[in-house]
């Protein structure tokens, strides 16, 4: 036993760094103190949403309605779960690690054993997480403790259950060869699986008894034990019956042709000076979708917000202007953030005739752009529904353009000047404060926009300068 | 055509161009050849305005290159000695954004395009991305890049570095035919065979300064060797 926990050591030493450099690497692109605002904001006001529902529902009595949200909650988690076991064992698997690990001097049962406990790690550390909705229903419901304990028991054997199953389907799925063992293991961690879901909670108001619940949390346990051995044998099969399969050169599958017509749509308000410089940076988000996909689910959260907040007219016009102003936010920071030229990359740009001014500009319209056809196609999709007038429609457009703007080029001044040059500005985390204070005061004060407005055009000069100054010493 | 005086550029203290002087004729091929970390590459991102010397004076064509920096770039070419590209574009696009930033029409770039990558076989991998590349196929594209426009003057950082040798032959005929059209070209290498074979004359530099500078019979009558560049240019570093 002490012999495999050294031989996991250095793997899961290993993993845990690529993790955090991953997770440090993914806060660095969006700004952290914006993220961890952003998602604290959201969180709060979900959560308190959520029990003031669940207040609401438990005072009037609706209890089948309650234990349906706890089924609901459950069930969702469950899912998710499946989604992130799957989406993080294909990402962990991918061959260039896997090429790796598999060089070392090590037994191939111990490498899939730690690569089971590497995908289990952060499962356990996330667990409170996701047991922490559910429990809350059950309190407020005054469910005795020991069938609280008992539930989160089940909720536990199922998250796990769902989590390894998805982990096995990315086996399944991959894109090496298929093993003949894989398909049946996850046929039957998906039946278990299911079985375990929807058998979870006995119907309300029914107090399950010890013995019922007991038998459950045997199932579950065995359900656990099934997956993990469906797991662990597609792991020590791929590792030992197919070697070679692993390092197969993948078929070349990236040719890219690109979509002429959309592209050319979609840059049609761009100054032509400006085109091959916005261009090359829009190629880059829509080829580097994994790296651009948290900024997408961010947006899709405040878009998600605004349309389940919009109710009449009026909250829909607030809400609009709201959503320009968060997509401006989030896309600005993108685009400098996800195009950031490195210093190698840089020489490019400053080989060639292309000044401060023109870089810069083009960096704000790949931040402007996408909030251009938002706003735009927002506006032409809830004139039709909510505004009863065009001057009310108009209005809210020059207010949301107007915001876009101002913030797009706000935060290209400030992620110019700080992030993508890094070394030579020091001061880049004082920056982004500062970014987050101007952000929440446009929020809470719009006329301040001309100020920043101004103070932008100052940062420019600044920026411009400081880019003439940047030497490519590679 | 080029006109370099009294050019000083350090990094940490050490000197990388000490007082650096150098004329280049109109439409001459001119050599670069130097012992590893001599400032070879250093000069180069001088001219183009990639660094920025601490002293000195550069003319290109009549302008001061230090000073308008972006009228400069307009007439030079430049391909470094790593190949930077954006891995996330096809050959043929980063092709097509470097024609833009330098106005390239349409018409005519499509067709400078389809030449080069022609001249060095890369019509088949041209729609694959960068990043998928091996090192010689980013130096193609990086060459071609530097050749897409006719512009002035070329410098070229070891653009033979991870040419397969049918490219290498296409590369310097290209080279050949510009310089004959009046282009000037500033060629560093470490083959020091290529650079004997086709430059017009040849600057070989040692600690930021220029220790000759001549054509390839001159300087062995130099050094009083009858044998190849070689021998004439470990011959002069050594002295040194």
């Amino acid at each position: 036993m002490k012999a495999e926990l050294t031989a996991f050591s250095p793997i899961l030493t290993a993993q845990y760094r690529s993790v955090k450099n991953y997770l440090a690497h993914r806060l660095d692109r969006i700004t952290k103190v914006e993220l961890a605002i952003f998602l604290g904001v959201l969180s709060y006001d979900l959560f308190s949403r959520f029990i003031a529902h669940l207040d609401r529902l438990i005072g009037s009595e609706k209890l089948a309605e309650v234990w349906q949200l706890y089924i609901g909650l459950s069930k969702g988690i469950i899912i998710l779960l499946f989604v992130s076991g799957f989406a993080f064992a294909r990402r962990k698997l991918g061959d260039i690690r896997f090429s790796l690990l598999l060089i070392q001097p090590l037994p191939d049962a111990t490498l899939a054993a730690a690569k089971l406990l590497a995908f289990l790690i952060p499962f356990v550390l996330l667990l409170p997480f996701w047991l922490i909705v559910p429990s809350i229903v059950l309190v407020k419901l005054s469910v005795q403790w020991d069938i609280v304990v008992l539930q989160m028991l089940f909720q536990v054997a199922a998250y796990l259950a769902s989590a390894l199953l998805g982990i096995a389907g990315a086996l399944a799925a991959g894109e090496r060869r298929r093993h003949p063992g894989t398909v049946s293991c996850i046929l039957s961690a998906a039946c278990l699986t299911a079985l375990c879901a929807l058998a979870l909670i006995p119907p309300w108001p029914q107090n399950p008894s010890l013995s019922v619940s007991l038998a459950f949390f045997t199932m579950a346990a065995l359900y656990l034990a099934l997956c993990y051995a469906a797991v662990r044998e597609s792991l020590v099969k791929r590792i030992l019956f197919s070697p070679d399969a692993l390092w197969q050169s993948l078929p070349h599958k990236r040719r890219r042709k690109g979509y002429p017509f959309l592209l050319s749509a979609y840059l049609y308000p761009v100054p032509g000076k400006l085109a091959p410089l916005v261009r090359k940076d829009v190629l880059f988000v829509a080829r580097s979708y994994k790296t651009f996909l948290i900024v997408f689910l961010a947006f899709l959260f405040v878009t998600l917000g605004a349309i389940l907040r919009s109710g009449d007219s009026r909250n829909a016009a607030q809400w609009l202007i709201s959503l320009s102003i968060a997509a401006s936010y989030f896309l600005a920071n993108a685009a400098f953030k996800f195009n950031d030229e490195g210093i190698e990359r840089l020489q490019v740009i400053k080989s060639h005739p292309v000044s401060a001014g023109r870089h810069w500009w083009s960096k704000f319209w790949v931040g402007f752009l996408p909030c251009l056809w938002l706003i735009l196609v927002g506006h032409f999709v809830l004139a039709l529904r909510h505004f009863p007038g065009w001057l009310g429609m108009l209005q809210s457009l020059a207010l949301s353009l107007f915001v876009a703007v101002t913030l797009v080029f706000i935060e290209n001044n400030f992620a110019l000047y700080s992030y993508p040059y890094a070394r030579y500005a020091p001061l880049w985390y004082n920056l982004y404060i500062i970014t987050a204070v101007v952000f929440f005061t446009v929020l809470l004060f719009p006329p301040l926009a001309i100020v920043f407005l101004l103070f932008g055009y100052y940062a420019i000069f600044r920026v411009q300068r400081r880019m003439d100054a940047i030497e490519v010493l590679t | 055509m080029i006109e370099i005086s009294d050019l000083y550029k350090s990094y940490d203290g050490v000197r990388a161009l000490d007082g650096f002087s150098l004329k280049i004729k109109e439409g001459e091929f001119f050599g670069l050849i130097g012992p590893n970390g001599a400032g070879k590459s250093t000069l180069l991102k001088s001219l183009v305005g990639l660094i920025k010397p601490e002293s000195g004076e550069i003319r290109i064509s009549g302008i001061n290159a230090l000073a308008d920096g972006m009228q400069t770039k307009t007439i030079i070419g430049y391909a470094a000695e790593e190949p930077a590209l954006y891995e996330y574009l096809t050959g043929r696009e980063f092709l097509e954004f470097v024609g833009g930033l330098r106005n390239i029409a349409e018409e005519q770039l499509t067709r400078r395009i389809e030449e080069l990558l022609d001249s060095f076989s890369m019509k088949e991998k041209a729609d694959e991305l960068v990043a998928d590349y091996s090192h010689g196929m980013r130096q193609k594209i990086s060459l071609s890049a530097a050749l897409l426009a006719e512009t002035k003057v070329l410098l070229l950082d070891e653009p033979t570095n991870g040419l397969d040798p049918e490219s290498a032959f296409h590369l310097k005929q290209m080279l050949q035919d510009r310089c004959a059209g009046g282009t000037t070209i500033v060629f560093s290498s470490h083959v020091l065979d290529t650079v004997e074979k086709i430059c017009h004359r040849v600057g070989i530099i040692h600690r930021g300064k220029i220790v000759a500078c001549d054509s390839v019979e001159n300087l062995r009558t130099l050094t009083g060797s009858e044998q190849s560049l070689e021998n004439v240019f470990l011959s002069l570093v050594k002295r040194q």
